[in-house]
């Protein structure tokens, strides 16, 4: 779709080989980081234990699992800023999954639930893939948990998944009751008495031991690696911006329920597997209150320490919160005293955690090399749009809130190519329109048509995708993202990655991200923005902040474009660039625009014709020579002369 | 019939006890946006004050502090319950102070960190020797074993059905409190304020209001109720659990529960979800199986939140576009 020539791609810099060799790195799957993990593991196995005891090995097996499980639950509260306080119901879940497997498939197998074999042997084998298994069971449970964000925001979702924990915790210490029958006909079936591997609320006990360093850290490794990458894919992009505003990433075509709900499922899928991790090490008993929320809580106490959304981050809190009672344990009495105070200091004194939303090594990177790019002419797109029809038709459109009518019989005709504005005094009802026209609100009745195609009960998303873009009068950036992610994540709109090949990069994946960057710097040339791609679109001044996100919403493709009051709070002289920009917009890109704005001067320059509302009820349309001298709106603007 | 009119009766009793705890909770929530995790630990210390209370008075009248012979003064009973609300108010300001001040303008999720922090800490406090220490103690029985017959509900039932005199205390104390407060929130100056600064704390300020002094007055009422859940609690089942011990967490998520099915934020709507959720849990421990009586409370919450999202009184809340 657009014209990339492979001298200057921008992330042509990211296309080194994949690591070590295998059949997978020949296929250009990027399995180098994935590689480095397991040699790493291996090297912990061997080297580790013969240098420290086995206390210290102990330590450094359950930082591992924290490690996992602060990572993965940073999916959730880190990336999609959803918050959730049931993490260790799905460790739990995971982990009592994994335990029956490997317990009963022990017995079936070698007809005996002690561990079999050595390292790297069938033993744990069966254990590895129960871990998998497990973290399968917990996904769906996070399916099931993640469901509510459909209707549940902040705080009450929150509470939904401390139930969930709560719920599993009661429902675990029953466990007892079902499976001591099982066993009691198990025994007497091959007349050999084994001691149940369910102890109600004792726990889960006599399960094989196979966690060893090896696997805690090639589990690990793998967590973090898919947890790193998925950071930096077009999902995790979509995360970030529903994080720091919903109806701007709504807007973008972001389907926020959905990747709310993968969020879950990945992040309860990953800690499963450290659940199976968790029940099968040697010294650690599962029990129901595992499920409960005062483990989950210090799986968010390692998040928020670590910094929301830093994966080296979390994974550096996990390590202290395992580590540091260990240190005060001459002090048993105070330890948790000391651990509490810390917590309440670091949070008074340290908000946005260790290392807030950095990794540890963007300390030492410098800042990434600008692409030098020449600003691409695009071709105007889609211009060959049949000039008589209308491409929006808005027929008769009215929503009420209570008694107010806030629009009443709203119709537009907006043709290909058009400019047109939207005027009214405050309060008219030109915001809720354009709220309608994006899907926020339902009409009560009335049709919108985008190319003969209705619009009406679509969701915001679908209506972004469809082709409509918006801009807001309070401007809704993704702050924290940087300028560069604010544009991606709505250009990234019509292409599509799978999760597999996000954890994967394939180059499939790697090709698709490298258009979406290449498009999100053609445009940001557009007002010269390229050279502050990489800063937090925060930090930007309020009319590039303006600027910014008009380029978001074209960055959708869209065929018409909707503004807010882009003028809002500019200069005279930005709001003269504004007037040309706004023509060159249009002309470069082939939209249509609809522009509000309290600017009479910029609206009767620019607009070919004007609609205007007042009290929800459209009450002049024409050219503007015919709007500025219509004595309805002087009426509507100035007040009637009460004579 | 006789099991249903105990079983209400028990649920009445449980659910003025949840109410109180609830109360502080949905107060703090509906002016600092905030869920006060530490909160289910000033009920542990509102128990566990009465008891070094009760250990330091009894005596006082010849009476043996672990196992009086006879029960003491009716009064004193009273002037316990006065004292450790005052003491718990006195706990929950400095805890405002101390902690949740500094944060009043930190991103939500840092004021909940802190307030497991403000929870980690009473509890490990609590456990130190020369404060309460980490052994179970039973408290003293402070009101005399009486038990009446209900007329009305015994006639119905057809074999007498009893209520203890401490279940007639919780039931009337928590009542008068629940008035008290519902007088102090809607009729006077100040609980105009609060709710003022609940509304919009900062327009609140603008019109003259002090946040902040609201803001600790919230907390020390919210801490004196639960310190007096925690005194009637430890009353009624005498069994006082070390202050750590998960028992006590589970009460106060009960309580939390009991103010998010209400609607959080609502102080009427605590109040109904204390003795909601005290219902689904005496009655699904009495019909269904007494197992799952956790189960049936969080399923309850879950249900609810799914049905009215933001609890039975609460109201929506709208995002403007």
């Amino acid at each position: 779709m657009l014209p990339t020539s492979a001298g200057n791609q921008p992330a042509a810099a990211g296309r080194r080989p994949a690591g070590a060799g295998g059949t997978l790195s020949s296929l250009g799957v990027s399995v180098g980081p994935l590689v480095a993990a397991i040699v790493l593991a291996v090297v912990l196995q061997f080297g580790v234990p013969r240098i420290v005891g086995p206390y210290w090995v102990r330590i450094i097996l359950e930082a591992g699992i924290a490690m996992m499980l602060a990572v993965s639950l940073n999916i959730v509260n880190g990336l999609t800023g959803q918050f959730s306080i049931g993490h260790a119901g799905f460790m739990a879940l995971g982990g009592y999954t994994a335990g029956m497997i490997t317990y009963y498939g022990s017995l079936w197998l070698w007809h005996s639930p002690a561990r079999h074999g050595g390292f790297l042997a069938s033993g744990e084998w069966m254990f590895a893939a129960a871990c998998v298994a497990g973290g399968l069971v917990a996904s769906v449970a996070g399916y099931v948990v993640g469901l509510p964000s459909l209707r549940l925001r902040g705080d009450y979702l929150a509470i939904v998944t401390l139930g969930f924990g709560e719920i599993l915790r009661t429902l675990l210490q029953q466990t007892n009751k079902v499976l001591g029958s099982w066993e009691e006909v198990r025994t007497a079936s091959i007349g050999q008495l084994v001691p149940p591997p369910v102890g109600g609320a004792v726990g889960f006990s006599g399960l094989p031991k196979y966690t060893s360093l090896f696997w805690v850290y090639a589990f690990l490794g793998m967590t973090a690696v898919a947890a790193y990458r998925l950071k930096r894919s077009s999902t995790g992009r979509a995360m970030m911006a529903l994080r720091e505003d919903e109806i701007a990433a709504q807007s973008v075509g972001v389907n926020v329920t959905r990747q709310k709900v993968r969020a879950f499922v990945l992040s309860a899928l990953f800690a499963g597997m450290a659940g199976g991790l968790f029940a099968h090490e040697f010294g650690l008993i599962l029990t129901p209150s595992d499920a409960g929320f005062q483990r989950s809580f210090e799986y968010v106490i390692m998040t928020v320490l670590g910094g929301r959304g830093s994966i080296s981050g979390v994974m550096l809190a996990a390590t202290l919160v395992t580590a540091l009672p260990e240190f005060l344990r001459d002090f048993e009495q105070y330890r948790l005293i000391v651990f509490a105070v810390l917590l309440i200091v670091m949070m008074i004194v340290r908000p946005q955690g260790l290392l807030g939303v950095r990794e540890i090594w963007d300390f030492w990177k410098r800042q990434p090399r600008l692409p030098d790019l020449a600003p691409q002419p695009q071709s105007s797109r889609r211009s060959a749009s049949r000039p008589d029809s209308a491409l929006l038709e808005v027929d008769r459109l009215s929503l009420a809130f209570g008694g107010l009518q806030a629009v009443q019989d709203f119709s537009l005709r907006l043709p290909a190519g058009a400019l047109y504005g939207l005027i009214g005094p405050n309060g008219a009802g030109k915001t809720t329109v354009f709220n309608l026209l994006t899907g926020i609100y339902a009409p009560d009745g009335g049709k919108i048509r985008l190319d003969a195609q209705s619009l009406v009960g679509l969701r915001p998303y679908q209506i972004a995708a469809k082709g409509i873009a918006r801009t807001f009068q309070n401007v809704r950036l993704h702050a924290q993202l940087s300028v560069l992610d604010n544009v991606q994540v709505a250009a990234q709109l019509h292409t599509s990655q799978s999760l597999v090949s996000t954890f994967l990069r394939t180059p499939g994946c790697r090709r698709t991200e490298e258009q979406t960057v290449q498009k999100a710097f053609d445009l940001l040339a557009f007002f010269q923005l390229q050279q502050r791609a990489f800063e937090p679109s925060g930090s930007l001044s309020y009319g590039h902040q303006r600027h910014l996100e008009i380029l978001r919403a074209l960055a959708t493709g869209p065929r018409v474009l909707l503004l807010d009051e882009p003028a809002a709070g500019l200069n005279l002289g930005e709001k003269r660039d504004l007037a040309h920009s706004l023509r060159e917009l249009r002309d470069r890109f082939g939209v249509s625009i609809l522009l509000i704005d309290h600017d009479m001067g910029l609206v009767m320059d620019v607009c070919e014709r004007i609609v205007v509302l007042d009290h929800g009820v459209t009450i002049a349309e024409g050219p503007p020579d015919a709007i500025r001298n219509d004595p309805h709106v002087i009426a509507a603007y100035l007040g009637e002369e009460t004579d | 019939m006789a099991d249903f009119a105990e079983t209400l009766v028990a649920a009445i009793v449980i659910g003025s006890l949840y109410a109180l705890i609830a109360l502080g909770y949905t107060m703090v929530y509906g002016i600092l946006k905030i869920i006060n995790f530490a909160h289910s630990d000033v009920v542990v210390w509102g128990a566990w004050i009465s008891y070094v209370l009760a250990q330091r008075l009894l005596p006082a009248f010849g009476l043996d502090p672990h196992h009086p012979q006879t029960p003491p003064p009716l009064w004193m009973g009273a002037v316990i319950l006065v004292v450790a609300m005052l003491a718990c108010g006195l706990l929950g300001l400095t805890i405002e102070r101390l902690a949740y001040r500094p944060l009043r303008h930190a991103p939500r999720l840092n004021v909940l960190i802190t307030a497991i922090g403000v929870s980690l800490l009473l509890q490990n406090v609590g456990q130190l020797k020369f404060v309460f220490g980490a052994i179970p103690e039973r408290m003293p029985a402070l009101l005399p074993a009486w038990t009446f017959t209900l007329p009305i509900l015994g006639q119905a039932a057809g074999r007498p059905v009893t209520i203890d005199l401490i279940d007639l205390v919780i039931c009337g104390t928590a009542a008068g409190l629940l008035v008290a407060l519902e007088w102090l929130v809607f009729h006077t100056k100040l609980g105009t304020a609060m709710r003022a600064v609940s509304f919009d704390s900062e327009t609140a300020s603008l019109l003259g209001i002090n946040v902040d002094r609201v803001i600790s007055f919230t907390f020390v009422l919210g801490s004196m109720l639960a310190a007096a859940a925690g005194f009637l609690h430890a009353m009624k089942y005498q069994g006082l659990n070390q202050p750590a011990h998960e028992t006590w967490v589970l009460l106060g998520l009960k309580g939390f529960v009991a103010a998010v099915v209400g609607g959080i934020g609502n102080v009427r709507g605590a109040v109904l979800g204390g003795f909601a959720i005290a219902f689904v849990e005496q009655f699904g421990a009495h019909y269904a199986s007494p197992h799952f009586r956790d189960v049936y409370v969080f399923g309850l919450l879950i249900g609810i939140l799914l049905v009215r999202p933001t609890g039975l009184l609460g109201t929506p809340a709208v995002e403007k576009v």
